[in-house]
């Protein structure tokens, strides 16, 4: 009898194992079977090399962007822009280890030594450009509010004296303290959280990002998209303040990713609706469409 | 100073943001405040319910010790606060900060409270009884007096920990100290300072509560021990 259920435990272990390597793959993206690591025009750092795998803190609760999907899986555009890495740093995409990050810890990840990379729908900010380098951007928003279908909010205006809910550390959140003084925030840890306490009526406004909003209203009918964008910037991955060999080695990396046209093209898988792809068309990198950082403050009211 | 990673350790920071922490601080101390004196009215209450054996009401007190002890008092408070709107009943998050606590708290001295009184020599009581004192007066008398000094170290633990344990409010964005603390950690980056800072100011808070227990144990201590 025991010796029946240790091979059943066996069996399953294994089952497990195989399905981890099965599925641990590139979820359905082009990063190609394992091959050579790519040159990018830049060396990979002597840390990173060594190691074997590139440490990335990557949003959990975002999605399109970084969320975990039904197979309980890392999954999302920015996630297959970190796969893509992997991919040029060793040959395969899945010499990565994503790290779930909040808006709240992500820097504290990075200047820890926890990971070597933000991508974690980070816009550039001055003050967060003071702790950490950005790299060159590879997407672009800003801030806009979620209500519920019926309200009568239309703009930020409106919201004044109000409660908005935001996420711990978010872009919106810190444009709301900056220039919004009297909106009373209502902060959580995660996207979910967040949704919930506005479907219970908990704040009279969602302040995000407008991609992550767009998305929430897709599938939330009875929520939608209001305000004219705020704060607006663009995203930038994060390395460490000083480590220029990293930063030398992304930036190149993300340069020939724009070449290949690989940022749109993981757009448009990642984002289907054709009406969303329109809006976002041209805060992706492209062949002939450069993002570039604002200079001077971006939280401006 | 500087370390290998450009890390700069600069506590003049904090003094920027006093006033938010003094203000987290305040709502720490409310909401504690109320689920700490609310646990050990509701402890001592039914620990005496318990340890009167008095029908019904003893298993249901029961019931709802094994519930809250054996549940994660963050569930808890996310069952508070997220799940029960869903049913028509929607508490604001400083409601669901001091009643998580107090339920959380009441459960454990519950057990304290039990074992304080059951722990009240048996003679004593029987004595009052030959004398011709009711149970309630028998109680009233000798049980409550000693048993609540017998429980009282536990009941100081506990007590601690429903303070201590305010923090988790930050799950459910009531601005106390800790979630006070995270959003300027997000906005400056100086994590080392700030979770320093609240560190001590809890290190100084319970030590506070210590002394002060301390203190109601000598004061009431039983005379020539139990």
């Amino acid at each position: 009898m025991r010796s029946r259920i240790g091979l059943m435990v066996l069996a399953v272990a294994l089952a497990l194992t195989a399905g981890c390597s099965d599925s641990g793959g590139d979820g359905g993206t082009d990063n190609g079977p394992a091959g050579a690591p790519v040159d990018v025009g830049a060396p990979l750092p002597g840390n990173v090399k060594d190691r074997g795998k590139l440490a990335i803190g990557v949003k959990c609760d975002y999605p399109p962007f970084g969320y975990i999907d039904e197979a309980a899986k890392n999954a999302g555009f920015e996630i297959d822009v970190a796969r893509k890495l992997a991919s040029y740093a060793f040959g395969d995409g899945n010499d990565v280890e994503l790290t779930c990050v909040t808006g709240a810890n992500r820097v504290s990840f990075l200047t820890t030594n926890r990971i070597d990379l933000i991508i974690a729908t980070m816009n550039y900010t001055e003050e967060r450009a003071k702790t950490i380098d950005f790299t060159t951007p590879y997407f672009s928003s800003g801030v806009k509010l979620l209500v519920p279908k019926d309200s009568t909010i239309t703009s930020f205006a409106d919201v004044a004296g109000k409660s908005v809910i935001s996420t711990n550390g978010a872009t919106a959140s810190l444009w709301l303290t900056q220039c919004m003084k009297d909106v009373k925030q209502v902060l959580f840890g995660q996207t979910s959280e967040a949704l919930t306490a506005l479907k219970q009526d908990r704040g009279d406004a969602l302040a995000q990002d407008d991609t992550l909003l767009l998305d929430l209203a897709s599938k939330n009918p009875d929520l939608k998209v209001v305000g004219d964008s705020k704060a607006g910037s663009p995203w930038g991955m994060g390395v460490r303040k000083g480590d220029t060999a990293m930063l030398d080695w992304v930036n190149a990396a993300l340069k020939k990713m724009q070449a290949e046209e690989f940022f749109w093209t993981e757009f448009q898988k990642t984002v289907t609706d054709p009406n969303l792809q329109q809006q976002f068309a041209k805060f992706v990198p492209r062949p002939g469409n450069d993002l570039s950082y604002p200079t001077g403050p971006t939280l401006v009211c | 100073m500087t370390n290998a990673d450009g890390y700069r350790f600069d506590p003049g920071f904090l003094v920027d943001h006093l006033g938010e922490l003094a203000g987290g601080l305040v709502r720490t101390v409310e909401i504690s405040a109320i689920g700490m004196a609310g646990a050990l009215v509701v402890g001592a209450l039914l620990g005496a319910v318990s340890a009167f054996r008095v029908p019904v009401a003893r298993q249901l007190v029961r019931v709802y010790v094994e519930v809250f002890r054996n549940t994660p008092l963050l569930v808890q408070i996310f069952f508070l606060y997220f799940a029960l709107p869903e049913v028509g009943l929607r508490l604001d998050a400083f409601t669901v900060g001091w009643l998580s606590l107090l339920l959380w708290g009441a459960a454990y001295n519950v057990e304290n409270f039990r074992a304080g009184f059951e722990a009240v020599e048996a003679g004593y009581v029987e004595a009052c009884r030959a004398l011709g004192f009711s149970r309630l007066a028998a109680f009233g008398q000798v049980g409550f007096p000693l048993g609540w000094r017998i429980a009282l170290p536990s009941v100081t633990n506990t007590q601690i920990s429903v303070f201590k344990n305010s923090s988790f409010m930050i799950a459910i964005s009531y601005p106390e100290l800790t979630e006070t603390a995270v959003n300027i950690v997000a906005v400056s980056f100086r994590v080392f300072e700030m979770f320093l800072a609240i560190g001590v100011i809890y290190l100084g808070l319970v030590w506070l509560m210590s002394i002060g227990t301390r203190a109601v144990e000598r004061r009431f201590a039983i005379p020539g021990g139990n």
